[in-house]
């Protein structure tokens, strides 16, 4: 599957094809997504927007493939992830998608350097390969000097920087951020956008990332607004104020 | 507590195993030797006449039995009760005979308190043992009379002069039982004959080769003899054996047992704490049995550092406590022995393995959980 992926060339990165979403609470059900229609082009910087319990993680996780949907289907690069079972899925994440998370999510016991090497360790690459590229992706996010830190001898904005080459090493064809800048200050939170941008444009790596702060939607090319889960498009559905 | 688990098995292993040899070799040397023939009839018991049990060709018997070099010592033995008198006391008694040139080597294992050991050359001395000495207050030098029945029902007694006075490890044996030389219980019984052939071996390993090239010659020798091993007569080794056995598998069982909830707690613990790691390595594209073999794998090294640890620790301890000389007194014996806790490779390996076999199985469980958590909720623990 992951060859036969490697070397297509399709113009919509990700679509997601009426896809729904139900979680049981008790005896409640909790509609998460409705019928959710998306596209990502190649190359596109695009946001999911929305306020809490919109549905934006919920969305974001379906198209990486860490849950399935309860109906429709998500297209990566034309294929549909539908069949693909759990090993097959985790072997898609391993090759093709890089994430970023609100909260870093780096492992704690292991230096910047060893985090960002991971990933390559999953593509079975040779040590001397996983070390080269993994200094790389730290050079290129500005982090030269600490390759050998531990996660907690770094500050928000560098740890968001060693998990951004994590996501890039491997060279994905896309990244999935929920929320990158949610846990720093607005200088950092720029920062981190300015490198997100200029990877995108630099290595070709199409990014999506869910937000509901206005000034870091306004970087975005593209913004798909969510509202209780579904799409919400103003011709249809008449304005709303996205805080 | 793996380590605590592999030091107790690997000490207490080393203490019953030397306790049971101890057992073994004593009542070997002083009571079964290795093999025995006598007659179908005196093993079985039947004939209420015991001249019917006897065996009158056994020197020729004893002559193909000394051919063989793997056998120390091959001697004729007759047992029977009498009254053993001294002074105005009198008390049944268990004669059992030696034959003091060629049993030489038992002497070192009745082990002579007071006295000297049986001779050939002194043949109206007997030795008694110290519980039943205490019982008649008998001391070395003493004079005693033995009154018993010869193979014909004929009353007959002998005096006695006491050589010496034994103690082996066995209350039971030294309580009742007199030592004498065979010649003179032949001439006591009024016969030439003996009721059984005791052999002593060179080495305990040859019982069952020795008895299978015994038997066929002695069907052509003594047709109505059989041939037993000291395993099948020595029934408080058996017991003794067996209750250890099992006793040292409960007791391994409980600590394994211990070990394995102990262990399920700790690695259930380390899932718990670890679960924001485990979801973001399964977002980045770890497999589930990845994730299930890293714990088992944590599981291994936890064991064998456990098991190194006990097992230096095991050893460490049982010289430890050989060197304190701890005198302990077991039941059905007569005096206290020293503990003494043998380092034993099988105790080591069985510990060793069972202790990482345990612990991996009880990474088994939180491993194949913490594999199937849900990526999504595991991510929301923080890291």
């Amino acid at each position: 599957m992951i060859v036969q992926l490697k070397d297509r060339v399709c113009e919509n990165i990700v679509q997601a094809v009426d896809v729904g979403r139900k979680y049981s609470l008790g005896l409640c059900e909790h509609q998460a997504l409705l019928g959710v229609n998306f596209n990502l082009k190649k190359n596109d910087f695009a946001a999911i927007a929305g306020p809490s319990g919109s549905g934006k993680s919920t969305l974001l996780n379906i198209l990486g493939c860490l849950e399935r949907p309860s109906n429709g289907d998500v297209l990566i690069e034309g294929i549909s992830t539908q069949k693909f079972n759990t090993f097959e899925l985790a072997e898609f994440r391993a090759h093709r998608l890089g994430f970023i998370f609100q909260t870093f999510n780096l492992i704690p016991t292991l230096s910047a350097l060893e985090n960002v090497e991971y990933p390559l360790l999953l593509l079975k690459l040779k040590a001397k390969d996983r070390r080269l590229q993994a200094e790389e992706a730290l050079v290129k996010v500005g982090l030269e000097k600490f390759l050998k830190s531990r996660p907690n001898e770094m500050s928000g904005g560098q740890r968001q920087r060693v998990a951004i080459a994590r996501a890039i090493v491997k060279k994905p064809v896309l990244i999935l951020a929920d929320e990158p800048t949610a846990n720093l200050d607005q200088k950092t939170a720029r920062e981190i956008l300015d490198l997100m941008q200029r990877l995108n444009v630099e290595d070709g790596i199409s990014v999506l990332f869910s937000s509901h702060d206005g000034e870091v939607l306004k970087r975005a090319s593209s913004v798909t607004y969510l509202v209780d889960g579904q799409v919400w498009n103003p011709k249809e559905r008449g304005n709303l104020l996205v805080a | 507590m793996i380590a605590s688990a592999v030091a107790c098995i690997i000490l207490f292993e080393g203490f019953t195993f030397n306790m049971v040899e101890g057992l073994r070799e004593t009542t070997i040397e002083t009571q079964t030797g290795h093999l025995q023939i006598a007659s179908q009839s005196f093993w079985e018991k039947k004939k209420l006449r015991p001249k019917d049990n006897l065996i009158p060709n056994y020197t020729k018997i004893l002559a193909e039995l000394n051919r063989d070099k793997r056998i120390k010592y091959a001697a004729g033995r007759l047992e029977f009760f009498g009254l053993l008198s001294h002074g105005d006391e009198s008390i049944s008694t268990r004669v059992t005979t030696v034959d003091p040139f060629k049993e030489r080597s038992r002497n070192k294992y009745f082990n002579f308190r007071k006295g000297r050991e049986l001779s050939h050359k002194r043949p109206f001395e007997v030795a008694v043992g110290s519980g039943l000495a205490k019982k008649l207050s008998i001391e070395t030098g003493s004079q005693v009379t033995v009154l018993t029945h010869t193979y014909d029902g004929i009353v007959n007694a002998m005096d006695f002069k006491v050589s010496g006075i034994f103690q082996t490890d066995i209350a039971e044996f030294d309580d009742n039982t007199l030592l004498m030389p065979l010649k003179t219980a032949q001439r006591l019984l009024d016969t030439k004959a003996v009721e059984q052939i005791v052999i002593g071996l060179n080495s305990s390993r040859d019982t069952k080769s020795v008895m299978e090239s015994m038997a066929p010659k002695l069907s052509s020798l003594a047709p109505e003899t059989d041939i037993k091993t000291w395993f099948q007569l020595a029934t408080l080794y058996k017991q003794v054996s067996m209750f250890n056995s099992v006793q040292n598998t409960i007791i391994q069982m409980i600590l394994m047992t211990l070990v394995l909830l102990s262990i399920a707690n700790t690695v259930g613990m380390s899932i718990m704490e670890r679960t924001g790691e485990i979801g973001t390595l399964r977002a980045l594209g770890e497999q589930r049995a990845s994730v299930v073999v890293q714990f088992l794998f944590e599981g291994f090294v936890l064991g064998t550092t456990g098991v190194l640890i006990g097992t230096l620790g095991g050893i460490g301890l049982a010289h430890f406590f050989n060197s304190l000389n701890i005198p302990i007194v077991f039941p059905g014996a007569s005096s206290p022995i020293f503990i003494k806790i043998a380092v034993l490779f099988s105790a080591m390996a069985k510990a060793g393995i069972s202790g990482i076999v345990i612990t991996v199985l009880a990474a088994l469980l939180p491993a194949y959980r913490s594999a199937k958590m849900n990526i999504v909720q595991a991510l929301r623990h923080n890291i």
